[in-house]
């Protein structure tokens, strides 16, 4: 630097603080700001899907954000064991996790809204809720619930609530286990809260189900 | 640290260096990151709500203030400001070398440099959003951000952080904290310590704005609008403390400036001698004092909107309230970026010309009136929302305000009438700051219209009128204020030929980027928008190479300014032959500008002596 000033530090051995400490820890800081700024986009979700496996079972962590899901693609095998733990990271909104097929839709003045999956991949199956945090609802439509977690006013068994879905307050949890049915092929996730608002901004992912 | 092992090449050094501390730029962040924990799970802990999560927005909110003031006490106030103040003996001593600009300091030179150098780091990051927002706009659908929230906060976060850490700071903060002073004839400014603080919100600030995505996307654009920022991701909570903080950090720097022009002028300076840039300054700072804590306060507001929740922007209260406490802000901020570098034009048109400054009472008086005016024409950013009865009033004072903004013109084109201009970097970036503040200028008045607004409303016309008054106006004069005073800040001289291939290659890029906007706008291209119709894809896809131009000229501009800071050939202390009194100093200034506080006796711009212009 052009402007060095005359003072010299007294033992020539002892400097002030280190550069080198400076330049990597600050870099370095910004490094780690700049990748967790590029999670979800395009690229960060390339190096996420790297290392997930190819086939997944066992207990799987879904992670709900404003407004995406991490991870947004898994691969599960029909007849494996399979538990989700679905986390809402969000601070301030609330997030459900529905998984199906086409929409069912309304006509509404501003166009056409999307309410929900058409067909629902939880008719029929066998699900135990271990664990829960709060939870807000969780709707379960044609699902055959079994719920470990006592009390549980949250749990809505009633007809005509719409699809399988459990809606997470802001840092709740819930834990639940399956086993894969025989439904192969393509199935979506996603979480419609807010007026839709949440799918269209990306709060959606794929599942590819394949066959035993 | 107690000790480094040394690898690598053998530099003649010991094998293993002793370190006093930590650096105090990580100590800052690790301090700002405890701080931001603890409280953070203190209120979390504290919290009644059911959930009892550990990231809420009410803990988020008060972590926040708990990470700011472990960056602050990091950064070294904790040493020199804190422990003092509570009796323990002042251990503390100024650093020397680089190392001073990365800590605290109190000396008024390198609080600048500090203030510049933050300034560029958000210009750097800003800029790079808005490369990102041209790369999307390549195409008329979604293929760079995958869904439209991120190009909005994208845009968000370019605006809000060229507004409020480069357009404000760069030339107050920046330039303002290293030169009035020494204009004023003084040794220092009149709250050093505090401005020392001060100068480390700014990096706070532009962080927690770069980051606030993190917790979701705001799609307001730099003006944080209700009620749609209700339906935004958590995010625009860290907008409204990152800018809140920024904004402290001005409201610091407005008070410091004037006090120091106010008491600490020199013997002899009188008001009719003060420089005219520490006139731009003084008008600068005024409206800083009058309308940064209204914004503030504003902000404040919407952030308990959002934490309480309180209504008072929302449907049962007024979304209409914010827009017009925003805007009542939002204008003199315009002009709280532009005075500056009308000041400046008045300040280097007569040293380049060597030509007394032609009716130096008039360049005042229009810094002052524009200061004045600026506060009656805010809602001529919402006449869509206005009734003709409101809309008129403020349609005819956004016209006036042309008038004494003119008078910058005429006292810079007067003084340039028949001199002899030198026609070197500085002078040549005056002259384009000039002719892009006009079409801007112009297009303002055009767009004051109400029937003309109504139509162009929200369409790239606008965007290419606000660029053209503060890339056009504000950063041409900043590059010119850099390559003026480097041999002072420096005491080395650029070359003529790089600093003036840099210089035009920006005026062409910038000019063919946003007089295309007028364009654009006018054949229909909205803003806040990542996908427009198929027959704008052509001409948006040739404005943004244009722009990648732009932004590659900037950085050319700013690495050669920086290369010529360290590695420049040695040059005159006076190279300009300027009689203001920071050029009596010696280039670079020792840490004592004046060794003896100087007597003025006359104006600074008096070159009818006939001063050769050959140096």
């Amino acid at each position: 630097m052009s402007d060095n000033l005359v003072n010299q530090p007294e033992d020539p051995e002892v400097e002030d603080w280190s550069r080198r400490q400076f330049l990597i820890g600050a870099g370095g800081a910004l490094a780690v700001g700049a990748a967790a700024l590029a999670v979800n986009s395009h690229i960060g979700r390339f190096f996420y899907n790297l290392s997930m496996p190819a086939v997944q079972k066992g207990l799987i962590h879904v992670h709900e954000a404003d407004f995406y899901f991490l991870p947004n693609k898994m691969t599960w095998r029909v007849g494996d064991r399979i538990t989700i733990k679905q986390h809402n990271e969000s601070v301030s909104r609330y997030h459900e996790m529905q998984i199906g097929r086409g929409f069912d839709s309304v006509q509404t003045l501003l166009g056409t809204q999307r309410q929900q999956f058409k067909t629902d991949f939880w008719d029929g199956v066998h699900v135990t809720i271990l664990d829960a945090h709060a939870v807000d609802n969780l709707v379960t439509h044609h699902a055959i619930v079994k719920c470990d977690v006592s009390p549980h006013p949250w749990l809505l068994t009633g007809p005509g609530l719409g699809n399988f879905s459990p809606t997470l307050e802001p840092g709740g949890w819930v834990m639940y286990e399956f086993t894969v049915p025989d439904k192969p092929g393509i199935w979506h996730y996603g979480c419609f809260v807010q007026g839709y608002i949440h799918y269209e901004e990306g709060m959606k992912g794929t599942i590819h189900i394949l066959p035993a | 640290m107690s000790s480094i092992p040394q690898t690598g090449v053998d530099t003649g050094r010991p094998l293993t260096r002793r370190y006093k501390r930590m650096a105090p730029v990580l100590r800052g962040l690790l301090w700002a990151l405890i701080g931001y924990m603890v409280v953070d799970m203190i209120v979390a802990f504290l919290d009644p709500g059911p959930t009892h999560s550990l990231f809420n927005l009410v803990s988020l909110t008060f972590a926040w203030v708990g990470g700011v003031v472990g960056w602050t006490l990091g950064i070294g106030t904790w040493e020199s400001v804190v422990r003092p103040a509570f009796g323990y003996p002042m251990k503390w001593k100024e650093t020397v070398g680089w190392r001073r600009y990365f800590e605290y300091s109190t000396n008024h030179k390198v609080i600048g440099i500090q203030y510049m150098v933050s300034s560029l780091g958000g210009f750097i990051i800003a800029g790079t959003a808005a490369m990102l927002m041209r790369l999307q706009l390549m195409d008329d659908r979604m293929w760079f951000f995958p869904y439209s929230k991120y190009y909005l906060v994208t845009v968000g976060i370019h605006g809000t952080i060229m507004m409020f850490s480069v357009a404000t700071v760069f030339m107050v903060g920046g330039l303002g904290n290293y030169l009035i002073p020494m204009m004023v004839g003084s040794n220092t400014s009149a709250f050093s310590r505090l401005s020392g603080v001060s100068v480390w919100f700014v990096p706070a600030g532009i962080l927690t704005v770069a980051f606030s995505p993190l917790l979701g996307a705001w799609t307001t654009g730099w003006r944080g609008y209700e009620p749609l920022a209700s339906q935004d991701g958590s995010g625009i909570i860290y907008y409204y403390l990152g800018v809140f903080i920024l904004l402290m950090s001005s409201l610091i720097v407005a008070a410091n400036l004037v006090a120091t022009i106010v008491f600490r002028r020199a013997p002899g300076l009188t008001w009719n001698r003060l420089p005219m840039y520490a006139w731009g300054m003084l008008a600068v700072s005024f409206l800083n004092l009058i309308w940064i804590p209204e914004i503030m306060m504003t902000f404040v507001m919407a952030l308990l909107d959002k934490i309480v929740p309180l209504p008072m922007f929302q449907s049962t209260g007024s979304p209409l309230v914010y827009l017009q406490m925003f805007w009542l802000f939002g204008h003199p901020e315009v002009y709280i970026v532009v005075v500056p570098a009308l000041a400046l034009w008045m300040e280097i048109i007569p040293v380049m010309g060597r030509k007394t400054l032609f009716a130096r009472q008039w360049g005042v008086i229009g810094l002052v009136f524009v200061m004045l005016l600026s506060g009656m024409v805010w809602a001529h950013h919402l006449f869509p929302t206005q009734q003709n009865a409101t809309i008129l009033p403020f349609s005819f004072f956004t016209e006036m305000i042309s008038i004494p903004t003119g008078f910058a013109f005429m006292v810079s084109i007067g003084t340039m009438w028949k001199s002899k201009m030198r026609l070197n970097t500085p002078s040549i970036l005056i002259m384009m700051s000039m002719f892009n503040f006009l079409i801007g200028g112009l297009t303002g008045v055009f767009l004051a219209d109400p029937a003309v607004n109504m139509q162009l409303h929200d369409t790239f016309f606008v965007v290419g009128h606000f660029h053209y008054t503060i890339i056009g106006g504000m950063v041409f004069s900043s590059f010119a204020a850099m390559y003026y005073y480097l041999p002072k800040f420096s005491g080395r001289m650029y070359n003529e030929k790089w600093a003036q291939l840099g210089v035009y290659w920006i005026f062409l890029a910038f000019n063919a980027t946003f007089f295309q906007f007028f364009i654009l706008g006018l054949r229909g291209m909205n803003r806040w928008v990542p996908v427009y119709p198929a027959y704008l894809r052509a001409q948006n896809f040739e404005v943004s190479i244009f722009a990648f131009l732009l932004g590659f000229g900037f950085l050319y501009n700013i690495i050669y300014i920086i290369y010529v800071w360290r590695r420049g050939e040695k040059v005159d202390e006076n190279p300009w032959q300027s009689k203001t009194l920071e050029w009596t100093t010696s280039s670079p200034p020792a840490d004592i500008s004046f060794e003896e506080i100087p007597t003025v006796t006359e104006g600074f711009y008096d070159y009818s002596d006939g001063v050769s212009t050959e140096s």
